[in-house]
């Protein structure tokens, strides 16, 4: 049983289909869109279409697969159960949790993801049309100049890297449009860092500075006023209040329901919070129901919420399933591999892989991963989607 | 990069390319056939393939050269978007396609034209 059809459930069941042609799998999800939300960015830079990142789940499907077209209401790990908001109820010898997350703007006073386009507010996070109408919203603002402000919230977050990559957009589009002395650009970092690894935080604060971005430190992002367009920000010594002319908000993420409402999240601890399901790091395996797996962004591991983890994730867990059904200990193992095409600028990236340690592991040993190049952009601009499309088939 | 055996390869290659993955395929056999007609036509007449293959080849790094330049805007980025010797390498790479193409038919009819002399 995988619940969840994103990147994901829809590349370990052609995994599975593939490594255990006799088992009976099953997949839930409701959604029948399918969405390559790297691309968001550049539908957010203004590049691509949402057609672009638009297909079908059924497309990825592989056969001999039964889809059951229903959101998951309830898992039952106890009883080997998942219940549908159909009120079917599906046994499995095996679950593999994808779900994927929940973005929570609501968490955000004020906030909500229809403000998206309107009133400066932009976010690309929210799907295809939200990032195209967040395109619009910078348009808008380079032309009407004034304060724009970026930043990430507190918690876990899918591509963190995204908010900078925002960032570095808006400030290269005003430069080309002779704009950039109209705008003055504000990051909020959550914490005293603009990212989690020390080179790389190193390299974009540099970058910032270069390109007269202001960095406030361990501010996050607590509400929003879209009439009066004023940010409260909580800091550590209490609420700061900032006025803009344009945000992008990137919400608070957490578990849906269904896994935070079930005994699968973690009970204690940083992941405990926002219900990101307990699972070994390496193996990604259930500590408390062995026949459990957990992937993609539901994992409550401490990196991987990006594709380029999905497709080192998937094999992981493929393999650990597979040893388990034969009788043999499970051993594959996941070693925190993520992935940020972190682009600085139009026809500029810096290919950034590290894994768990926060070492820095390029795949390609010509690219230098904390220097700005058009190859890395070259990967992100026309290598991503086929990779990623590739993986769903279970070929990547 | 060892995870990207020649079977993922392929297969990004499919799902990146689609329909042109088989349509390049194609022209490069087409430039094969074009290339061996060539030499045929050469022998044939027996006349020597140094002045086609040195027309073919300043064709081809012409078409190259103009072509690495115009790489970039095909990644939706400005011409002047290299920026280190790797960009170089690989936007060459890629401008070594039209090069290709270009050298191949002007061997091609260079050749021809000699064989008729």
């Amino acid at each position: 049983m995988i619940a969840g059809a994103g990147a994901a459930g829809l590349s370990l069941a052609s995994r599975l289909r593939r490594d255990m042609p006799n088992a009976v799998i099953t997949i839930i999800d409701r959604k029948r869109d399918h969405h390559f939300q790297p691309g968001f960015v550049l539908i957010g830079a203004g590049l691509w279409q949402p057609s672009q990142v638009t297909s079908r789940n059924a497309d990825y499907l592989p056969g001999g697969v039964e889809w059951i077209e229903a959101a998951v209401a309830e898992f039952d790990p106890e009883a080997n159960l998942v219940i549908t908001d159909s009120g079917q109820r599906v046994a499995y010898d095996f679950l593999m949790v994808a779900t994927g997350l929940m973005l929570d703007y609501t968490a955000i006073e004020g906030m909500s993801a229809d403000l998206i386009g309107r009133e400066g507010i932009a976010s690309v996070y929210a799907g295809p049309a939200q990032a195209l109408a967040s395109a619009a919203a910078i348009d808008q603002f380079i032309a009407d100049g004034g304060v724009g402000l970026f930043g990430r919230p507190a918690g876990e977050m899918k591509c963190a890297g995204a908010p900078l990559k925002m960032t570095f957009i808006t400030e290269d589009k005003a430069r080309r449009q002779g704009r950039r002395g109209a705008v003055e650009l504000i990051y909020n970092a959550h914490n005293p860092g603009v990212f989690a690894i020390p080179p790389v935080n190193d390299k974009v604060a540099a970058l910032f500075a270069a390109r007269d971005v202001a960095v406030n430190y361990s501010h996050v992002l607590r509400a929003i006023d879209p009439g009066a367009r004023k940010a409260t920000y909580a800091t550590e010594t209490g609420d700061v209040v900032l006025d803009y002319d344009f945000i992008h908000v990137v919400p608070p993420m957490r578990a849906p329901d269904a896994v935070r409402d079930s005994p699968l999240p973690w009970q204690d601890g940083v992941l405990a919070a926002d219900g990101w399901i307990e699972a070994d790091r390496a193996t990604l395996r259930h500590p408390r129901y062995p026949n459990v797996f957990a992937l993609g962004d539901i994992a409550g591991v401490p990196r991987g919420k990006t594709a380029a983890s999905v497709k080192w994730q998937v094999p992981v867990v493929a393999e650990n399933l597979v040893a388990e059904t034969a009788g043999r200990t499970p051993s594959a193992v996941f070693n925190g591999y993520t992935s940020c095409p972190m682009v600085t600028g139009y026809g500029r990236a810096m290919l950034i892989e590290f894994d768990y340690d926060g070492n820095l592991i390029p795949s390609f040993p010509f690219i230098d991963p904390l220097k700005e190049l058009w190859v890395s952009w070259l990967i992100e601009e026309k290598g991503l989607l086929g990779t990623y499309r590739a993986m769903l088939r279970g070929r990547a | 990069m060892s995870d990207f055996d020649l079977v993922s390869i392929y297969h990004i290659l499919v799902e990146t390319m689609g329909i042109w993955l088989w349509i390049a395929v194609a022209v490069a056999v087409v430039a094969l056939l074009v290339i061996i007609a060539g030499f045929a036509r050469l022998r044939g007449a027996a006349r020597p393939a140094g002045g086609p293959l040195g027309v073919a080849l300043a064709a081809g790094l012409v078409v190259t050269v103009v072509a690495t330049f115009f790489v970039p805007v095909w990644t939706l980025a400005d011409a002047g978007a290299l920026l280190a010797p790797v960009d170089y390498v690989f936007a060459v790479l890629l401008g070594l396609v039209p090069g290709g193409i270009a050298a191949v038919a002007v061997f091609y009819i260079t050749a021809a034209r000699s064989a008729l002399r």
